[in-house]
């Protein structure tokens, strides 16, 4: 046996040494997918040597091998799970292997769960919006929620300049930075004037906003979540320098191997400007605001990141604005503002699989004013978000998620009228803890499930809320899909309320959603139906605002609608445009409503397009935005019934130019209602009728019909090709 | 007897099967012969795949990683839709960053990087060009600062300080001294003397903006 065995060796051996070929196994066969399609371009070979090939056109491969004995055929091909195949290899032998190879689940093709979720990245070539397009969209003067504004099932609401998110009231949507909240994201503004989100788009690489049906990871939002991501490690070192009508700015990116810093100063005084461009409010002292920002990011060892934000910010003004019952321009009104915001996060792969993340937050608004040299008022708002979660992706179908969170709220107003020397000093103290299980499920490529489940848990109250969210994903076919996603959704009372009566409960939403989206290269259509269900929401007496016991969670409310989103920079070359239509009906009985109805900031119909166009001869990029909301609801007391008015038809017309004189500079004009079109936000009331018993009242518009808004941005960088477009 | 024939058995395999180490010098040196000639798709993905059985079998080094971004660059002129060519870059990103975690040549690898980033904007110069070229010369430079003598990150800059001359209509000369410098690295590294499996294309990308020189 043995004898016989050393020559078969023997003479194996010799071949091998002299001869070539002869002696190796053949290994063939051909590969196909499970439908039985040919596949061509497949690397068969045996693991661990360099011995293979790759399929012919036919799927048919053959090739030779000098491996023996037990050994692996491994099969690989983009897009398929790697097969791999114990076999024997004997000397001189043909083998034949067919191969049927599976599909695997591939994150970047499968389907994804789209209901409701608006998602800007850098990562991702299947994002709706980029970074980019939210500071280039004409009329957004690099806002985030001006720009938001332009997409489906959000309201434009000039006079506050939030984001109101299908039938939502603004305090409905909820800001987090790297996972954490954000309390009072909007700066303060006039009475009626735009406020902007304090957070520029140059800090942030990707933003997710979800107009409802998000994630059990995010809570405390009735109606949407607006997620930002501060950006990682770059390359390069950079300083910029902005000049503009209304300040300037400094900021400057330093690098290192695995971490860098960035950080950034503001001053804007609207003085200037407000001389040049005649406004209706008569300014003491025109708004004035300094502003830090301040990242930093330290890249660990297998991609492990801890990043820190912080941000700055301190405004004042001081204005006349007209006395209702007497329209004439002689209420006082001054403000100061401070803001502080701290973050801190990191992220940790603790195996291939698995990752935890720690976040905390912690925000602080002081803001005192003084209404007409009387009411001297001064609140201070701080509180904290920890958040700890852990995901893993326990095998390429299944992926879960958990965590636990604690959030705390201290709101303290003290309030003084310095003539009669009356005091109020409501205030509240709220701890929440709340814990979330989330978990996805691919079935195939084609069909992903997303369950989870929220728990809350309010100490001033006492009391536990369960909210539970399902979604589906389904794709039809490579480029069309349907989801579908149910919701519920808590949020605690507003300051404004839960500091006059504490024990409030909290507010609740129930969100079904039905979206449709169609993603090809360079062309994206989505159309989304959704129901919105409210209840618990603050109800009080008009009687006595500040009576504690005339509050109750007694408030309903409902709201359905229609978006649709197309967007396309294929058709016309060079030229990129975004259309959205929102249709909404909805109705609320909700704070001072005697009986459900339109609530004031609702339109009907909604309308953008927003366009860019790059010419290059010139080097210029021209966008403009044209913007409908249908008349909206306001209260006349002289008339009969509530909310029983409307204003006009509002219509927008904007546009911008961003010249690049050289790599480095760019000039930039951009200009609000170019035509100068009357615009109605709403109408505002005397609290008392005048002696003929008529409420005297003004219209609510644009403090000035356009606004203006001229700048040079200058980068300083050894790179000669880096400049501010992006962030313009 | 049996530990004799195994003995035996891989004394006289040694060269054949196992002998990859010492076969992979010449592995590499033929896929790398075949890589430049590969002009189809096809020829490109065998190439392409025989680089991966190389790296399967030889978890330590860098190089496969490296040509297979190269050809997944290379993919570009031959592949038909922005979806699949942005499919090949993110797959030229992911080799990139493996021949990196392999301590694979640091100025090397930073221009492939760039190369990619220099293929993103060309697939969508409109709304990629702000974006993607600032990324691009960041990594050139980086690749520069780590290796001035670097042909292929010079050259590679002399086509993007060429595309930017050409936009605002401003002087070329920068970027033809780049390639003409680019031209004389080439030179000066065909009499150097190295593993040869270091990179040597850069040829055709410095003469593309030469061409432009006059």
């Amino acid at each position: 046996m043995f004898q016989s065995l050393n020559y078969i060796l023997l003479g194996t051996l010799l071949v091998l040494s002299f001869g070539k070929g002869n002696c190796q196994t053949t290994i063939k066969g051909n590969v196909q997918d499970q439908k039985g399609e040919k596949l061509v371009g497949v690397n068969i070979f045996v693991k661990g040597t360099y011995d293979g090939t790759s399929s012919d056109m036919d799927g048919s491969y053959a090739f030779q091998t000098n491996a023996t004995g037990d050994q692996f055929l491994e099969v690989r091909y983009i897009g398929y799970y790697v097969q791999t195949i114990p076999i024997h290899l004997e000397a001189t032998s043909v083998q034949e292997f067919n191969i049927e190879l599976k599909p695997s689940i591939n994150k970047l093709e499968a389907v994804v769960i789209s209901a409701g979720t608006f998602s800007a990245g850098e990562d991702n070539n299947r994002e709706v919006l980029k970074p980019l397009d939210i500071a280039t969209t004409a009329g957004a003067t690099a806002d985030i929620s001006g720009a938001l504004n332009t997409l489906p099932g959000t309201q434009k609401v000039g006079e506050t300049g939030r984001l109101f998110v299908r039938g939502g009231d603004g305090y409905e949507t909820k800001t987090f930075i790297d996972g954490a909240q954000v309390l009072n994201a909007y700066g303060p503004s006039a009475p009626n004037t735009a406020s902007r989100n304090r957070f520029s788009p140059f800090m942030f690489k990707g933003t997710s906003f979800s107009t409802g049906g998000y994630s059990a990871e995010y809570g405390q939002a009735l109606s949407s979540v607006l997620v930002l991501n501060t950006k990682g490690v770059a390359n390069e070192d950079r300083g910029d320098i902005s000049l503009m009508t209304v300040g300037g700015s400094m900021a400057g990116t330093k690098n290192w191997k695995d971490n860098a810093l960035s950080g950034k100063i503001s001053y804007t005084n609207l003085k200037p400007y407000f001389l040049l461009v005649p406004q209706d409010l008569k300014w003491e002292k025109a708004p004035e605001s300094i502003e830090g920002n301040v990242a930093y990011r330290k890249k660990l060892k297998n991609d492990a990141m801890f990043k820190v934000y912080g941000n700055f910010n301190t405004a004042a003004f001081d204005l006349y604005q007209k006395d209702l019952e007497t329209l004439t321009l002689d209420n006082n009104y001054q403000l100061t503002n401070r803001f502080y915001y701290l973050n801190a996060s990191y992220k940790d792969y603790l195996n291939a699989k698995t990752w935890a993340y720690i976040g905390t937050s912690y925000t602080r608004t002081e803001e005192s004013f003084l209404y007409d040299y009387t009411d001297d008022v001064q609140e201070k708002e701080q509180g904290y978000h920890a958040k700890f979660v852990v995901g893993s992706d326990v095998n390429d179908r299944l992926g879960v998620k958990g965590g636990l969170e604690f959030l705390n709220r201290n709101h303290t107003m003290q309030y003084r009228n310095l003539n009669s020397g009356t005091t109020y000093n409501p205030n509240f103290n709220e701890n929440i803890t709340a814990s979330f299980l989330e978990a996805d499920y691919f079935f195939s490529n084609n069909l992903v499930a997303r369950a989870g489940i929220r728990m809350e848990h309010q100490k001033l109250v006492e009391a536990i809320n369960w909210s539970p969210r399902v979604s589906l994903g389904y794709k039809l076919n490579a480029k069309g899909q349907v989801s579908l996603a149910y919701g519920q959704f808590n949020q605690s009372a507003t300051s404004e309320h839960l500091r006059i009566n504490p024990q409030l409960q909290q507010e609740r939403a129930n969100h079904l959603i039905a979206n449709y989206q169609h993603i090809s290269a360079n062309r994206t259509f989505r159309v989304e139906v959704y129901q919105k269900l409210y209840d618990q929401l603050v109800k009080f007496s008009d009687m006595d605002a500040y009576n504690a016991t005339l509050y109750n969670n007694q408030g309903t409310g409902y709201a359905r609608g229609l978006d649709l989103f197309w967007r396309d920079n294929k058709t016309f070359k060079n030229v990129d445009y975004w259309v959205s239509y929102s249709f909404l009906d909805t109705e609320r009985n909700y704070r001072n409503y005697p009986t459900a109805s339109v609530p004031t900031f609702a339109s009907t119909h909604n309308f953008s397009i927003v366009m860019k166009h790059f010419i290059t001869d010139i080097k210029t990029q021209v966008g403009a935005s044209y913007g409908y909301n249908s008349p909206r609801k306001y209260h006349d007391p002289n008339k009969n019934g509530f909310n029983n008015s409307e204003t006009k038809h509002y219509h927008d017309f904007s546009a911008n130019l961003s010249y690049l004189y050289k790599p480095t500079v760019i000039l930039h004009l951009s200009v609000s209602n170019v035509f100068g079109l009357d615009q109605e936000f709403s109408y505002q009331y005397a609290q008392r009728a005048d002696e003929n018993g008529v409420y005297k009242g003004q219209v609510v518009q644009p403090p000035a019909k356009r606004f203006v808004f001229l700048g040079v941005f200058i980068t300083l960088s050894k790179n000669k090709t880096l400049n501010q477009l992006p962030i313009l | 007897m049996k530990t004799l024939l195994v003995v035996m058995i891989s004394s006289f395999l040694f060269p054949f099967s196992n002998g990859i180490s010492d076969g992979y010098q010449e592995a590499m040196k033929k896929q790398i012969g075949l890589l430049h000639q590969a002009r189809s798709l096809q020829t490109i993905n065998e190439v392409h795949n025989a680089l991966q059985r190389i790296s399967e079998a030889e978890p330590e080094k860098w190089e496969p990683h490296y040509y297979q971004a190269y050809l997944n660059i290379r993919k570009m002129d031959l592949l038909e839709t922005k979806e699949t060519k942005d499919q090949a870059l993110d797959a030229a990103l992911v080799s990139v960053k493996k021949g990196l975690s392999l301590g694979g040549d640091l100025s090397e690898l930073t221009a492939l990087e760039g190369y990619v980033h220099m293929m993103r904007v060309s697939l969508d110069p409109g709304s990629r060009g702000a974006e993607y070229s600032g990324k691009a010369m960041g990594s050139l430079n980086k690749a520069l600062g780590i290796n001035p003598e670097n042909p292929r990150a010079m050259a590679l800059l002399s086509n993007m300080q060429l595309g930017t001359a050409r936009f605002f209509g401003s002087d070329t000369k920068e970027a033809c001294d780049a390639a003409k410098k680019a031209m004389e690295l080439l030179e000066k590294e065909k009499n150097q003397t190295d593993s040869g499996l270091m990179p040597k294309w850069g040829y055709y990308s410095a003469k593309y903006t030469l061409d432009s020189c006059g």
